[in-house]
Formats: structure tokens, C-alpha cells, sequence
């Protein structure tokens, strides 16, 4: 290749060379400018979209062309000269071949001769990797700088550690200067510790009732307003300007405008909730026979700010009737000083309330928080019921779960023994004589002691010696036979009396004159007490409760002694009248024994047939006020829920403005809604696709949509 | 002399410059030549260009090739260019199904809107509005939705049809009449439809003589009330009126036993049977109403129609009676329910009782001009057929019509690459 | 129709069974001045059931502490909220009691704040005409209790309607007699039950 050619192909590779490297500056210099323009403009807010990339571009265009100058330079001299600088060798033998002047001259042949022993290859080639090195690692790192630009969070979130501030920026899309650097200074209620938060451009506050909110920006303000509710707030000047409010109970937003725009910022408060109190001792209610000794009482408690005090109250309730006296106290009051679980723990003296038989104390633990803004919260445990019991009495005061009577178990018992002596008295035909007996005993026996009992229960509340009668068994060797006077009873008595001797042994004979005496004596016992004689007694209205209760009773133990009779003759079908009389007697002793005890009037029935419409007076017509709709405003939500989700895909930014304007109007009617709102609102401004949870918050605005697959013929969804 | 390298690139660079002006020729070409005059078959996915090109061209015929129903406003521009002179043509690459949905306002004071649906076909169906999907239907069919509310159009879109209406009317509410006697169920009933939303008139019978009133109370006339609610016995004494007033158009609910009383009888849908007793504890369950007693509806008349129904018994019944419409629910004491069931029962009773209202009440459409950006094209295959008549039996493969726009950009950037490439590699090797 | 069911509130703190006449009395006014269908007798319900949500008017009376245990606190919340309505009256009749203080407490946290009652409110016209209020019982002055008239019952609303009426009158005394004695006095004192239970049938 002749030395020109030579010098041409090295100066088009220095061409290639000064283009590439003044393509890469150029890229460099505009991914950079536009990666600082990009920052710039959101922080200030001053450029938006494209003017970024427009400087970014004429900067790197005049780059571009102020680099490509040299290529006009490069000319064959001057080529050759450059190659000479780096290729000494040459001795200027290339400078002289390339002159056109020379171009005949006779030593063209050996200077060729001597250009083509040299090779400058080589330098060419590490001038030009020098050339295009650092361009090109400029333009890398100006790339990684844009893709670290755009990847800066603009959207922060912050939270304090106790949740009682909580913030959420956006990026700042306002256009209007004196709200782009607008940030806020929350600061909690001095009995939640105080504690301050600084967010930068916050979009929502969430803060403790009673909170402290200053939001400042630079700039002089003028012209900016602001207001909460409705209420017009003052801007202050300062460094900057500022607007200083206190957090309320309820979601509002405060608006700032200026001419130039507007900015919202939600304001949602937290309540400060009330201690929970939970009473470990006493664990359950009781009931006493006398009041002595001492309680001991425990608590534990909790809130979720900070405890102030603690304490157990007790009211002591007594009397009776109508007329009753109470007092009250405390006792084991403690001071926390914002702890946030405490413990209680006192002991009750009952002998220092000098508790009477009836006498109730009703305990519980109480609480209060620190809470000086809409409190303090108080929070109070299970009430525990301490009752003495009166003298004889052995119910509980609880309804439901007290153990039966005597009287009941009297009346399952009887039941048992009927069923059992009508089982006998189906298989009488086919049984033998003895075995019908011997079984027919044994029921006969199991009834003498159930009349034991029932005699025992009698004598019991007549006063006497509940074993008067049945000192003993049965099965029992005889008593020595009784020569008091017995009681006369009725013929029928007699008779049996008769019949029962006939054929008996004597051993079984003078059991019965003992049982005959017992009764006789119990009867008389009896009759005393009601006066009456000892004919089967029935309950009357408006006798006395002892007379209520007894009657019903003796009358039991009268059919239980004639059913025992019979068993005991095997006569199982002439027993059970007695036995069935028996049952019916302890259902109404039952009854009586509840109204008693309960200190209830019967349940009266009112004739409705007699007293219908039979009033002297007559009333008169009224009117009827309407009741509002439950929630008038979950339709109009619903639709501005819909045109919210519509204007995103068009407008995202004023979609994200609606959309926090519903969810702080939604906070108290609809809590669900601002719920989701707040997730597709998160979504939205992080720059994720809030598709999904924007559909999700349409469905609990809208409720279910309610579908039939088919069309029915009737409209409407069924 | 140049070398060979260098001849070869010399032509290489005329090769290039050649290129580019043929490039330019074609495109200047393909500017100024007249358009074809012939009929062009087109397939559906270019229409708009293809459109365009007709509506200057005028071509004598045009026969297009479509894979889903066209738009409405792609289907009028067809016509118009039918009714102009060219004969149209259109076939179906695939079968597209034929759709109609429809909405309206539903009779309730919640301003739903009832959107009805109905496709031929088992393709899936997508119902949406301008904020996005609503329902899916996976095997299209027939459905009837009620939508709280509706962002711009309602779409029912499936593979071959994009379907879409508007409620184009409003409704004209007028207050429910309450008959019944005092009590726990006159008194719920009441609550539940008010905190719904409706204007409720009523007349609660306390005692002889004695009535607890509300509302505009008057004749019972559709001009006054939507529909009559009787509870009870008690609207015995209004039941000639009652019956009158369904057959001008009014709604009349009988609950209960009421569809016993004598004159009522008459429009009930059905007989009033013996009293079932409620489930114990059904109202706590997923299906409430199994809990409440209930008087069947029997004897069904010959137009009557089985709303609800639990096991073999029809609980609730509809009738039209002349121009009005009468329900009879045989449920009982639908109060329980509301105390007594669930978490959400307060608001399924009421929602219930709206639901029985709406289904009756006289509700007269008040026609609005429906706004600019509401789409509506309510049955795209039959509203096709009607503009261009049923499809014409014609080779349907056909290949996509050379968009003019892409061979256009294709050219030019040959043109422009061409010559850049030239110039580069004349300025490279240092020629002007 | 169903039958209206008197109902007696059980609470487990205190003497819930203190006026176990009033039921019938009431049960009898109903009858003597309403076409109304209403059941012989009253019934007995806890609190803290199920059943509660059974009889949507629920009557409550005592003379010791009232303190809820947090089923009956959840219960008388949700029956509230439901539309069921509490008539409370205090035994005692004394503000300076435990009832008192204790239920006004307890109705309060459960549905809401106790505040006056405008002696205009529909209640004292649902039936009778009551122009001056509550009608005065003959034990408010005597001796016992606070020994004062009182001349508002309190009540806590949801909307617009008594969610709880709470009466420091001692009604429960003033009708706490069998109906049959009703012909002995000259002015029937139960016509202001009448006007609870029908407002609480009709609003």
C-alpha cells in the first residue's frame, strides 16, 4: 500500500475514533444532565415530564458537535504528521511522501521504500482505545446515575416505633412552589411521652387525639390559606411560613390553596383506648355462712399509652324488701406513672365491713389511664358477688345451676319408684309368687325411705328433731313400742292397719305400730302446725308459706306410707294411686317451696278474655316520624368511588386526590372502604398497579353484586 | 488507482444511493397514483384505515372479512358508504355470537342500576364498566345483575362482541303503604324499608279507632303510593281498594296470612296453607330465612311465578294482575331474623324487604338523554345484520390488507438509511 | 300476627326479680286499652342469651349494684343495635343509690350515654296523652330514696329512637301490684306502660 493510502486508512480510523469518542461524551453528558435535571425538577417542582430531557439533549447536542470539530482537522498532513510524532522511525519520510509537491520527486520511491519498513499499527490503535476508553466508562456511569435517579423513593413512609404517629408522603406532583416543600411536625400529647416525628411532603397523618400538627414550608406564603373542617386556620410567618393545628377526634382533611393550587393532607386520628382490666382473684362469686377472715384481691392491668392509677371498688348492699342501705370504698389503689401493664393486689378485712346475714358485696378491679386530653380512660373488670347467706337458707343466689331442693330428688326418686313398680306389675302374670314379692319388697323398702326423707325435710322446717320419726331403718331391729296416744286417723287407716296385721309376723307388726307412732307423732306435729287435721291436705292460695309448704308434703308422706303398705303385700297395682298421688304432692311442694324461698308472688295469669278493651279511657291516635336511611351516603360513595377508579386511567394524579378526599369522608360511615382505598392509594403512588385493589375497594363499596344466571320471569334477583 | 476494496466499495455505494432513490420514486409513486377503483376485500382488523381509503376511493363494492362484530361507529360509517353507492358485503372469519345486554334503574331508592345480559354461545363474558370488570360470566349464558353503581357505559364483552348500553331512564319513586297492627313485625318491616331508603306511608292499628299514622295517607291510588304493604288482618278494611289499585298498576305486597283476606284473595298469586314452623336456629345459619315460620304459598294461579321456594313449598310468589303486579310472602314474623340472626342480619332483612318492594312497585321511567361519553350498542351482531344485511357467503381467508402506513415508514427509513450509509461511507474514505 | 311477649330482663348482679307483679299489670293495661294480642303472662329472660333477641322490649328493675358480666355487656350492645329497646326503672328511686349509679354506669358502656328525655318526645304521646312528662309516682316522695320528683326519664337513642328508657321514678313500685286491684283506685297509674310498650311497638 503506497504511504497515502496508508495515511488515509489511519486518518479515517482517527475519524472513527473522534466521532465515537464525541458520540459517547455527548450520551454521557445528556444521560447525566437529564439523570440531575430529573431530581431537580421533582424536588423543586419546577420542570415536569419532558423539559428534563430537552436540556439534557441541547447540552449533549452542543457536546456532541464541539467534540466532532477536530474531525476537520484531519487532514492528510496532518494525519501524517501525528503518525510521525508516534513513530520516530519515519524520520518525517511520511510528511514528505504525502506532499503532493513531492508526489514525482525522484526519492518517492525510497522514501516508499523506507514507509513500508515502518508500521504504526499499533499507536494507531492505542489512540484510538484511548480515545473512546473514558467516554465510554463516562457513559456507563452516566447511565447507572439516571437508572439511580429514577429509582430514588420519592414516596417515604414513616412510622414511630409506637404507633402513634404515622405518616405517608407522595411525591410531590403539586405544581404549586409554596406546598413543594411542604413537610410536617407531629409532635403527641404529653401523656403519650411526647414524642416527635418529622414527615417530609405527607400526604396523611394518623396521630394520637390531641396531637400537635405544625406543617411549615419555605417561602414567604403569601396568598396561601389553609383550613380543617371548614375552619380557616392562621399562617404564621416564621423562617418560612407555618400552620399550627391540634388533632381532633374525628377524620377531616386540611387543605391549603394558594393561586398557583391546592395540596390536602389527611388528618386521621387514633383513639387512646381504655385500660383492660381482668380480676384473677376472687375468680368466681360466692356465698358465705358468716363473714370473717379476709379476701384477697388481684388484678392485673393494661393500656396501650400508659397506666395513671389502679384500684379495686366494692359496694356493700344490704337490706331486704324494699328498703336496703349501701356503702362504698376503695381499696389497694396504686399509681402506675404510664407503665403500661400493672398489677393490683389488696386484701378485703370482712370483718371491718361488718357484713350481716343477706348482706352483698359486689368487688371489682378499676383502671385509669393518662389520657388528659379526652380522658382519662377507665376500664374496669368482671364484677364479683360476695353474699352472706341468711340464716336457713341454702340456695344460691344464682338461677340457673343450683343444686335441686330435697324436695326434688324426693320427686325423681318417687318417679323412679313408680316406673319401677309398673315394670314389676306388667310381668306380675308371669312371675312366681316369691320372686313378685321379694321384688315388690324391695321397692316397698326403697319407698319407706324416701318417706324417711320427706320426713326428715317436714320436721326440718317445722323446727323439730328431723329424726323424730325414722330414727332408724326398716330393716332396723323394732323400736320398743310406743303407748302414746296414736293419732286417730281415718277409717281407711285403720283398716289397713288391720290388714296389715293379718298374717303378719310379729316382728313386722311392731315395725309398723313404730312407723304407725313416728307418723302419728308427725301428723300431730303436723297438724299443730297447720291446725287441720291429718286428711289429706291441699294447698290453698292464701295460706301462710309455712302452711304453702308443708301441706303439700305431709300429704306426700300420708300417699308414701299407703304405697309402702301395699308393696309390701306384693300388691304392686293398688300401690302406684298412692305413689302417683305421692309425686303429685312433691311437684306442688316444689313449687311452693321456689315461691317461697325466691320471695316471689305466684305468676299471675291475666284473663285477657275479661279485660279486653274493658279500659274506661281510650287512647288516642299518634303520629309516626320516619327513621333516617342507615348510611344516605354509601350510594353517593359507591359513585365517587367509580368515577375515581374511571378518571385513573386518564389522570392518575387527580384520581389519587379524589380518591383521598372519599377515604378520609369514609373513615367513620364506612371504615372498610377507607381501608381498601388506603391499600390502592399505597398501590398507586409507589407506581404498582393498584388494579386489583382498586377493584376490591369498588366491591365493598358496591356490597356484593347480586347475579342470577339466568333470566328469570320474574325482574329483580332472585 | 483504486484498489479493489475500494471499487467494491464504490459500488456498494452506488448500490445504496440507487436504493434510496428508488425508495423515493416508489414513494413519490405511491403518493400520486390514483386510487383502485375495484372492491377490495379487507379483513376486520384494519377497518378504520381501510375506512378511510374508501370514503375518498369510492370503490363499487367492498366485502369485509370480520373476526368479532364491529362498533357502532365502524358499522355506521359501513353503511354510510353503502347507502353512497357501494354495494357492501360482510362475512365472518369465525362465528360471532349473537348478545344484547341491557340496563335500567332498579325500583329501589338506592339508585342500583339492573343490568340484563343475555349470549348465544359458551364463550366467556366479561361485564365491566368505564372503572373496570365487574362479573365474569366463564360460560357466558344469560344473568341479571343489580349494580350498585355504573361508571359511564356497562360493556358485556366476549370474544367476538363487545356489547354496551346505558341506563338511559330514571326512575319516579313514590312512598310504600304500610297496613298491619302493632307490633314487632309492622314495626321492623317499617324500619327495614326506611333505612333503605324509602318514603314509607303507614297505618298501624293500635286499638279500635286508635291508629298510629305516618305519612301522606290518602286513597290508595298509584298516583299516591309504589306499592302497598299488607301485614295483617287489619288491611281487610282497604282491601277493595287494594285490589283495585293493583289492577290500575300498583304493587301490593301480602305478607303472611294477609293474602287470606276476602277481596285480596282474589289477586293473590296463590292459596295461603297451614303454618310451617321455622327450623330452630335457621336464622343464625347461612339461609335466615329457614328459621322463620312460614304459610306456604299453594295452589299456584296459572300465571303466578315461584320466586322462593324451601324444600318443596313456594315461600314467596309474584303475579301479574293487569297492569300491576302483586307478591305474596308467606314468611312470618320476619322480625325474628332481624334480632335474632346473624351479624349481618339487620342488613340482609332490609335489604330483603327493598328487594320484595322494588320487585312490584310502580315505578314510572323518566327518559334522560344519556351523556356524550356513553357508549351504546346494546345488540352488535343484530344491529350489523340490520345495517348490512345477513352475512354474504364469500371466501373469508383472505390477507391482511396491506397497510399502507407501514410500507410508507418502511420505505422512507430505506430511503434515509440508504443515503446516510452512502454518505458515511464516502465521507469515510475522505471522497466529498 | 305474633302475640306481644312482656319481658323481665335477668341480670346476675342483683335482685332482677324485685317487682314480679308489674309483668301482669301491665300485661292487663295492655289488654284493657289496646286490641293488641299480647300473651297471659310475662317471661323471664337473661341477659346474656340468646333468647334476649326474642322479645325486642325487655323491662329491668332491681334495687342492688347492676353490673354486667361481658356476655350481658356484648348482648344488651347488640340487642340495642338490633332495634331492641330497654326499659329500665330504678326501685330504689334514689340517684344517690347503687342501681343507680351502677346502671347508668353499665348502660352506658354497653349502649350509650343516659341523657334527659325531652318531656315532649313522642313517647308521652304514644297513647296517652302525657303533656306534663313522666307521670309522678306516689313513692318518689315517700320517705325513701332520694325523696325527690323527678321530672325526666333519661334515655340513650339510636337515631332518633330510645334504645333505653331509664326511669328514676320507681315505676316498678307504682305498678307493682296484682291487676285485680286495679278497680280500687280511682286513676289508672299503668297508662304511661302502656305508652312504653306501644311505643315500643310502633317506632
Amino acid at each position: 500500500m503506497r504511504p497515502l493510502e496508508r495515511v488515509l486508512r489511519t486518518r479515517r480510523a482517527l475519524a472513527t475514533a473522534i466521532a465515537t469518542r464525541a458520540a459517547l461524551w455527548a450520551t454521557a453528558t445528556t444521560l447525566t444532565v437529564g439523570a440531575l435535571a430529573t431530581i431537580a425538577s421533582r424536588r423543586t417542582g419546577r420542570l415536569d415530564g419532558f423539559a428534563p430531557w430537552l436540556i439534557a439533549a441541547v447540552i449533549g447536542g452542543i457536546v456532541l458537535v464541539v467534540l466532532l470539530m477536530p474531525w476537520r482537522r484531519l487532514t492528510v498532513p496532518r494525519v501524517a504528521l501525528w503518525i510521525e510524532e508516534r513513530v520516530p522511525r519515519l524520520e518525517y519520510a511520511l510528511v514528505t511522501a504525502v506532499d503532493p509537491a513531492a508526489e514525482r520527486a525522484p526519492t518517492t520511491a525510497l522514501l516508499e521504500q523506507q514507509i513500508a519498513r515502518v508500521s504504526w499499527t499499533a499507536e494507531t490503535r492505542r489512540a484510538v482505545s484511548r480515545a473512546v476508553a473514558w467516554p465510554a466508562l463516562a457513559t456507563i456511569a452516566a447511565f447507572g446515575a439516571l437508572l439511580l435517579a429514577q429509582r430514588v423513593a420519592f414516596a417515604r413512609s414513616a412510622s414511630a416505633p409506637d404507633g402513634t404517629v404515622s405518616a405517608t408522603s407522595t411525591a410531590s406532583r403539586d405544581v404549586a412552589s409554596p406546598f413543594a416543600r411542604l413537610s410536617a411536625t407531629v409532635r403527641a400529647p404529653a401523656y403519650a411521652g411526647g414524642r416527635v416525628l418529622r414527615v417530609e411532603s405527607p400526604a396523611s397523618i394518623v396521630a394520637l387525639v390531641g396531637s400537635s400538627v405544625t406543617f411549615d414550608a419555605p417561602g414567604a406564603g403569601a396568598g396561601v390559606t389553609a383550613d380543617v373542617g371548614g375552619q380557616t386556620l392562621a399562617v404564621q410567618p416564621t423562617s418560612g411560613w407555618r400552620v399550627a393545628l391540634t388533632v381532633g377526634d374525628r377524620p377531616t382533611l386540611v387543605r391549603f390553596r394558594h393561586a398557583s393550587g391546592e395540596r390536602i393532607v389527611a388528618l386521621e386520628p387514633r383513639a387512646d383506648s381504655v385500660p383492660t382490666v381482668r380480676l384473677l382473684e376472687p375468680s368466681r362469686d360466692t356465698v358465705m355462712r358468716v363473714a370473717r377472715g379476709a379476701l384477697s384481691l388481684s388484678a392485673e392491668t393494661h393500656d396501650d399509652i400508659g397506666l395513671a392509677s389502679g384500684a379495686f371498688e366494692y359496694i356493700v348492699s344490704s337490706g331486704e324488701g324494699e328498703s336496703f342501705q349501701f356503702r362504698s370504698g376503695t381499696l389497694g389503689t396504686r399509681q402506675y406513672s404510664g407503665a403500661a401493664n400493672g398489677t393490683l393486689a389488696a386484701s378485703l378485712a370482712l370483718d371491718a365491713l361488718n357484713l350481716k346475714p343477706g348482706d352483698m358485696v359486689h368487688l371489682r378491679a378499676v383502671a385509669r389511664d393518662g389520657n388528659s386530653v379526652s380522658g382519662p380512660g377507665v376500664g374496669a373488670s368482671e364484677t364479683r358477688v360476695l353474699r352472706v347467706a341468711r340464716a336457713g337458707e341454702y340456695d344460691s343466689i344464682a338461677v340457673e345451676g343450683a343444686p335441686p331442693p330435697e324436695a326434688d330428688k324426693s320427686m325423681i326418686s318417687e318417679r323412679m319408684l313408680i316406673m319401677m313398680t309398673e315394670a314389676l306389675d306388667r310381668r306380675r302374670p308371669t312371675l312366681a309368687r316369691e320372686t313378685l314379692m321379694s321384688e315388690s319388697r324391695a321397692i316397698g323398702r326403697d319407698q319407706t325411705r324416701l318417706r324417711k326423707r320427706v320426713g326428715d325435710i317436714i320436721f326440718a322446717r317445722l323446727g323439730n328433731n328431723p329424726s323424730g320419726e325414722e330414727g332408724r331403718d326398716p330393716d332396723d331391729d323394732p323400736a320398743s313400742a310406743d303407748t302414746s296416744v296414736r293419732a286417730d286417723s281415718a277409717s281407711r287407716d285403720a283398716a289397713r292397719r288391720a290388714a296389715t296385721r293379718a298374717g303378719r309376723p310379729a316382728r313386722e307388726i311392731a315395725a309398723a305400730d313404730s312407723a304407725d307412732s313416728a307418723r302419728a307423732a308427725l301428723l300431730r306435729a303436723a297438724s299443730a302446725a297447720t291446725g287441720n287435721g291429718d286428711e289429706i291436705l291441699d294447698f290453698e292460695g292464701d295460706e301462710t308459706p309455712v302452711v304453702a309448704i308443708n301441706r303439700p308434703l305431709l300429704e306426700a308422706y300420708n300417699a308414701m306410707w299407703e304405697a309402702s303398705r301395699e308393696l309390701d303385700q306384693g300388691e304392686t297395682a293398688r300401690a302406684l294411686p298412692p305413689m302417683r298421688r305421692a309425686l303429685a304432692a312433691i311437684q306442688r311442694a316444689r313449687q311452693a317451696e321456689r315461691i317461697y324461698l325466691r320471695g316471689k308472688a305466684p305468676t299471675v295469669v291475666v284473663d285477657l278474655a275479661r279485660v279486653r278493651l274493658t279500659g274506661k279511657d281510650t287512647g288516642a291516635a299518634s303520629t309516626r316520624v320516619p327513621r333516617q336511611p342507615v348510611d344516605p351516603g354509601a350510594a353517593r360513595r359507591a359513585e365517587r368511588l367509580a368515577a375515581a377508579i374511571e378518571l385513573a386511567s386518564r389522570t392518575p394524579a387527580a384520581a389519587i386526590d379524589s380518591l383521598v378526599l372519599l377515604r378520609v369522608e369514609s373513615l367513620d360511615a364506612a371504615p372498610r372502604l377507607a381501608a381498601a382505598i388506603a391499600d390502592a392509594l399505597d398501590a398507586m403512588r409507589n407506581g404498582r398497579d393498584a388494579t386489583t385493589l382498586l377493584a376490591r375497594a369498588r366491591r365493598v363499596a358496591d356490597g356484593t353484586v347480586r347475579g342470577a344466571g339466568r333470566l328469570g320471569a320474574w325482574s329483580g334477583v332472585w | 488507482m483504486p484498489s479493489p476494496a475500494e471499487r467494491v466499495r464504490r459500488v456498494a455505494e452506488l448500490v445504496l444511493r440507487a436504493t434510496a432513490l428508488a425508495a423515493l420514486a416508489v414513494l413519490l409513486w405511491r403518493a400520486l397514483r390514483p386510487p383502485t377503483a375495484a372492491g377490495v376485500s379487507v379483513a376486520a382488523g384494519d377497518l378504520t384505515r381501510a375506512l378511510e381509503r374508501w370514503t375518498l376511493a369510492g370503490p363499487a363494492e367492498l366485502r369485509v372479512v370480520l373476526d368479532k362484530a364491529p362498533d357502532a361507529r365502524t358499522r355506521d360509517w359501513i353503511r354510510a358508504l353503502a347507502h353512497s353507492g357501494s354495494q357492501a358485503q360482510w362475512a365472518a372469519s369465525r362465528p360471532i355470537r349473537g348478545s344484547a345486554v341491557i340496563a335500567e334503574p332498579a325500583s329501589e331508592p338506592s339508585g342500583a342500576t339492573r343490568v340484563r345480559f343475555a349470549a348465544a354461545g359458551g364463550e366467556p363474558v366479561s361485564i365491566g364498566d368505564a372503572a373496570g370488570t365487574i362479573d365474569t360470566l366463564s360460560r357466558g349464558g344469560a344473568a341479571e345483575l343489580e349494580l350498585a353503581s355504573v361508571a359511564g357505559s356497562v360493556r358485556a364483552s366476549g370474544a367476538t362482541f363487545t356489547a354496551a348500553t346505558a341506563a338511559r331512564d330514571s326512575i319516579a319513586l313514590k312512598p310504600l303503604l304500610v297496613l298491619g297492627a302493632a307490633g314487632w313485625e309492622s314495626k321492623f318491616t317499617i324500619a327495614a324499608l326506611e333505612e333503605r331508603g324509602w318514603r314509607v306511608a303507614a297505618r298501624v292499628r293500635v286499638a279500635p279507632n286508635v291508629e298510629v299514622t305516618q305519612g301522606p295517607l290518602g286513597a290508595i291510588d298509584t298516583g299516591r303510593y309504589s306499592a302497598v304493604i299488607a301485614l295483617d288482618s287489619t288491611a281487610a278494611s282497604s282491601a277493595t281498594a287494594i285490589a283495585r289499585y293493583a289492577h290500575d298498576g300498583g304493587g301490593v305486597i301480602l305478607a303472611g296470612a294477609s293474602a287470606r283476606i276476602g277481596g285480596l284473595s282474589s289477586i293473590a298469586p296463590g292459596d295461603v296453607g297451614r303454618r310451617i314452623a321455622g327450623v330452630a336456629g335457621g336464622v343464625t345459619s347461612a339461609s335466615p330465612r329457614t328459621g322463620l315460620g312460614v304459610f306456604p304459598v299453594t295452589s299456584l294461579v296459572s300465571n303466578g311465578v315461584a320466586l322462593e321456594s324451601r324444600a318443596s313449598t313456594v315461600t314467596v310468589a309474584a303475579r301479574r294482575v293487569t297492569a300491576g303486579r302483586v307478591v305474596q310472602t308467606g314468611y312470618d314474623e320476619t322480625w325474628r331474623w332481624r334480632m335474632a340472626g346473624g351479624d349481618e342480619a339487620a342488613a340482609a332483612h332490609r335489604e330483603w324487604w327493598s328487594r320484595l318492594a322494588a320487585a312490584v312497585a310502580y315505578a314510572p321511567l323518566v327518559a334522560r338523554v344519556p351523556a356524550a361519553d356513553e357508549v351504546i350498542d346494546e345488540t352488535p351482531l343484530a344491529s350489523l345484520i340490520d345495517a348490512l344485511g345477513p352475512p354474504a357467503t364469500m371466501d373469508t381467508r383472505v390477507a391482511p390488507a396491506s397497510d399502507g402506513t407501514r410500507t410508507t415508514r418502511f420505505l422512507f427509513l430505506l430511503a434515509v438509511g440508504a443515503l446516510l450509509l452512502e454518505w458515511a461511507s464516502r465521507r469515510l474514505r475522505g471522497a466529498r | 300476627m305474633s302475640e306481644f311477649v312482656f319481658a323481665t330482663g335477668q341480670y346476675e348482679s342483683g335482685d332482677w326479680d324485685s317487682a314480679p307483679l308489674v309483668p301482669a299489670n301491665l300485661i292487663d293495661s295492655l289488654a284493657k286499652y289496646t286490641s293488641l294480642p299480647v300473651a297471659p303472662t310475662g317471661a323471664i329472660v337473661a341477659l346474656a342469651s340468646d333468647d334476649l333477641f326474642r322479645f325486642p322490649l325487655v323491662y329491668l328493675t332491681g334495687h342492688l349494684p347492676v353490673r354486667f358480666t361481658e356476655a350481658e355487656r356484648a348482648n344488651v350492645r347488640r340487642f340495642a343495635d338490633r332495634g331492641g329497646m330497654l326499659f329500665v326503672d330504678d326501685h330504689n328511686h334514689d340517684i344517690d343509690g347503687a342501681f343507680h349509679k351502677t346502671a347508668v354506669e353499665e348502660l352506658g358502656r354497653a349502649v350509650g350515654k343516659l341523657t334527659q328525655l325531652a318531656n315532649t318526645h313522642p313517647l308521652y304521646s304514644s297513647f296517652f296523652k302525657f303533656p306534663d312528662g313522666p307521670p309522678n309516682t306516689a313513692h318518689e316522695l315517700n320517705g325513701w330514696g332520694d325523696n325527690l320528683v323527678h321530672s325526666h326519664l333519661l334515655a340513650a337513642m339510636r337515631g332518633d329512637r330510645i334504645a333505653v328508657l331509664y326511669s328514676n321514678k320507681d315505676y316498678s313500685s307504682e305498678w307493682g301490684y296484682h291487676p285485680d286491684n286495679k278497680r280500687f283506685l280511682s286513676i289508672d297509674n299503668t297508662k304511661f306502660g302502656v305508652n312504653v310498650i306501644v311505643y315500643a311497638l310502633t317506632r
